[in-house]
């Protein structure tokens, strides 16, 4: 049992790794491919699978919620009910069913767009608390700022068309050149975290070892 | 028989090179050669976010965003480490919501084994590890409940992070909590520098285990990390020079 627990994740995961990576770089031998291919459909076969574990915790903290009458135990009621007659629905019915498809249509479409319109009032409370002139680095992202908008809509061309041509000179050459920068670091980080998942040295996902 | 992949070359040279780099400096930390990290803000500020949770007796928000199991969780996993246990110790609760049904085993195994290393076992409450939704709006929706019915003191945002990054900041800097986000999706991280009271920038939130866990053999391998940073430098400035002079060697070397 404890090779099962300690060993086996950490040579599973060297393993598919190992063949992975080998598979963007080598054609052949032709098996290297297919392994790799075999690996990552079974990666999305497994994260299927694992979708079920979730909604058997959805079901088990609420459930909780329920039984022992916790703070906003009504709420539970309704994700229970939600997620259990939606379920039902899809597997009785299938996914084709009128029925299904007005439920979601009807009900998950509308509210999905209403919980992502709140992100516009976000948007504007985050840039009102990031653009105040508190210090140097504060006023600076102010100024660009200011100026990427004025340059981003034909109110700022009217004002004065050197907006718009500040703007793209802000947008493709200070930001590019950061991002670049941050982009590179980062995907050397990611290839030091893999190379560490590979080589198993890094067992943090083998619960905080 | 061995065949190339086109166009790959280049780029299998510098993973080689980066494998030899990281070799060396982690036979180097073997050894005992002690090598430094500079500070990061954004985790030296855990420890203060955490403190302040306990104070307050408000609870301390984890989550990895709604992006893939990749780099980003598997970095975000040793920071959730090290986040249980100061919880634990502190008596301090932790809810942590998760959009990946994959990540929700080792969620909760990570979180159960930082509660048993700090030595309660019982403390651990199987229900504040949540999934929540794999879908981004309904997860950004259970998440926004969280903040208004169970007032987290403390807001950490550490993965793969895609829209929901900005209206989860923002709705938890309303809720007055502090705030530590990171992410390796670039194109995210002005969001949590906007609305976030500390930011993991580019690679920092893949040195997490050497920072925080002070792991040797992982601080080994940031030192290979910067110097393949260092090497990138050197070939971008030297292809900017040797293209503006008409030679193309560089360019050619990383196409093939």
């Amino acid at each position: 049992m404890k090779i099962l627990r300690a060993s086996l994740p950490i040579w599973l995961g060297v393993i598919a790794g190992t063949i992975v990576i080998l598979a963007l770089f080598f054609k052949q031998p032709t098996g290297i491919g297919t392994t790799a291919n075999w690996f990552m459909q079974w990666n999305v076969i497994l994260a299927s699978f694992a979708l079920t574990l979730g909604a058997g915790n959805v079901l088990r903290v609420h459930g909780n919620r329920i039984r022992l009458k916790s703070s906003n135990w009504g709420y539970s009621w309704v994700t229970v009910i939600g997620l259990t007659s939606y379920l039902l629905l899809g597997v009785i019915a299938g996914r084709t069913n009128t029925a299904y498809s007005w439920v979601f249509d009807n009900a998950y479409t509308p509210l999905s767009a209403t919980v992502f319109s709140i992100n516009a009032f976000y948007l504007s409370s985050a840039c009102y608390r990031a653009f105040r002139a508190r210090n140097g680095h504060a006023a600076l992202l102010l100024i660009s700022g200011v100026i990427v908008m004025l340059g981003s809509v034909g109110i700022g061309y009217a004002i004065w068309p050197g907006f718009t041509e500040i703007k793209t000179w802000i947008m493709n050459i200070p930001n590019s050149s950061a991002m670049r920068g941050m982009n590179i670091g980062a995907a050397l980080g990611i290839m030091g975290v893999s190379l560490r998942v590979v080589m198993g040295l890094e067992r943090g996902h083998l619960g905080g070892e | 028989m061995v065949e190339l992949v086109a166009g790959t070359t280049g780029k299998l040279v510098f993973l080689v090179t980066f494998i030899v780099l990281f070799f060396y400096f982690v036979n180097r930390t073997a050894q005992g050669h002690k090598l430094v990290i500079r500070r990061i803000a954004g985790f030296d500020a855990l420890d203060e976010a955490i403190g302040r949770c306990t104070e307050m007796g408000r609870p301390v928000h984890y989550t990895f965003g709604i992006g893939v199991l990749d780099a980003n969780v598997l970095a975000s996993f040793d920071v959730l480490s090290y986040v249980a246990g100061q919880c634990a110790r502190l008596n301090t609760d932790l809810i942590v919501t998760n959009a990946l049904g994959e990540v929700q085993m080792m969620t909760e195994e990570i979180v159960r084994g930082a509660y048993v290393n700090a030595g309660k076992p019982d403390e651990y409450k199987a229900d504040n590890v949540r999934f929540v939704s794999n879908i981004q709006t309904a997860y950004m929706s259970a998440i926004l409940g969280i903040f208004q019915r169970e007032r987290p003191g403390a807001n950490l945002m550490m993965g793969p992070f895609y829209a929901e990054s900005m209206m989860l900041a923002e709705a938890g800097a309303q809720i007055g909590a502090i705030q530590v986000g990171g992410t390796g999706r670039v194109i995210q991280v002005p969001f949590f520098i906007a609305a976030c009271d500390y930011t993991l920038v580019g690679d920092e939130l893949f040195v997490a285990g050497a920072y925080i866990a002070r792991k040797p053999i992982q601080v080994g391998a940031i030192y290979a990390q910067d110097f393949g940073k260092w090497l990138t430098l050197v070939l971008v400035v030297l292809g900017t020079i040797m293209s503006t002079a008409g030679n193309s060697a560089i360019n050619d070397l990383m196409k093939k």
